[in-house]
């Protein structure tokens, strides 16, 4: 996978201006806990993805679907009832950034907005936008929510 | 007087898989923007209205059922804090005589399919005057074909504001 972080506009730290641009080392540390999630992800491993979350935070996981059919569903899960889902199977899971996701920071809140595929047994099954809600607390970024896009239609073969 | 419990709970106060665009000043942006843009921006409209108004029900009814509201105190010492708390809890509104309006500056937008986003500067006026600001970002979802506000963050600083007076009273 490959992290590019996007630089915004510049603007000095003022509230009419647009949030200050993004650093390359900036940029980086939020995305680390985002790579370890997807790492998580390919390992099956629920305690990793645990780790990059801010567990006591009350946010959870909100997936939009898009069925074939076009039929749509929204539901929100509890952190809890996502890494539940998260075991050793027989399939091998691998979830990426297609292209590189927007990153947005301001002192100790920061989003990221990307395309991505989840492929399963090398075959991409899914595909969105992933949108994380970071925050940094005692130095370290957390993901707060995550919320995505999810289809089978029109994705980017792996 | 400014409501602590307001600060802290309730202050409302292009790219990959979508299009990016900045509006300036929230509240008058809808006008410019095609339609889908305007109508995820309408719900963060409608819920600052919401606050302007006190109206708790008004700004309820642009949330979903689930969701956290997470807020960064920033202090003059460098100090922080984060606190999340139900969503429910950022539509409380108290019943001073204050005015409050909330805006948000040149935001960016997002969507993809039923996920949207709208983040960026915010400033925070009590009767006309900007009291506090920092970054918000709020997280979206379109249900039954309706937008609403899954989550919401945002930082909060009574520092560096600059002496911008509010557009909308």
């Amino acid at each position: 996978m490959i992290f590019l972080p996007l630089l915004l506009a510049a603007s000095a730290p003022t509230a009419d201006k647009a949030p200050a641009p993004v650093s390359a080392s900036d940029a980086a540390a939020v995305m680390a806990p985002l790579k370890a999630w997807f790492a998580g992800i390919d390992a099956t491993d629920a305690t990793a993805i645990r780790n990059q979350i801010r567990i006591d935070g009350g946010g959870g996981a909100t997936i939009a679907v898009s069925r074939p059919d076009g039929t749509k569903l929204v539901r929100h899960v509890t952190w809890e009832d996502y890494l539940a889902k998260i075991k050793p199977g027989e399939h091998r899971y691998h979830e990426q950034f297609t292209a590189s996701p927007m990153i947005q920071i301001d002192g100790d809140i920061a989003m990221v907005w990307g395309d991505f595929t989840l492929s399963v047994d090398g075959k991409v099954a899914t595909c969105g936008v992933d949108h994380f809600d970071l925050v940094r607390e005692n130095g370290a970024w957390k993901v707060q929510n995550v919320t995505w896009s999810q289809r089978t239609a029109g994705c980017p073969a792996a | 007087m400014e409501s602590p419990e307001r600060d802290l709970v309730a202050a409302h106060g292009g790219m990959p898989g979508g299009v990016m665009i900045a509006a300036f000043f929230l509240g008058l942006a809808p006008a410019m923007l095609d339609p889908g843009r305007a109508e995820v921006l309408a719900v963060v409209d409608a819920a600052f209205a919401g606050i302007a108004a006190k109206d708790e029900a008004a700004i309820r009814a642009q949330l979903r059922p689930t969701g956290t509201a997470t807020v960064i105190m920033e202090k003059v010492d460098g100090s922080r804090t984060v606190r999340s708390v139900d969503l429910a809890a950022w539509a409380s509104v108290d019943s001073g005589p204050e005015r409050y309006n909330e805006q948000m500056v040149a935001p960016t937008i997002a969507i993809d399919g039923a996920i949207a986003t709208v983040s960026g500067r915010y400033i925070f006026a009590i009767d006309g005057t900007i009291r506090h600001c920092g970054y918000q970002h709020f997280d979206l979802v379109r249900d039954a074909g309706v937008w609403k506000i899954q989550n919401v963050t945002w930082s909060v600083r009574t520092f560096g504001c600059g002496a911008t007076r509010a557009r909308r009273q």
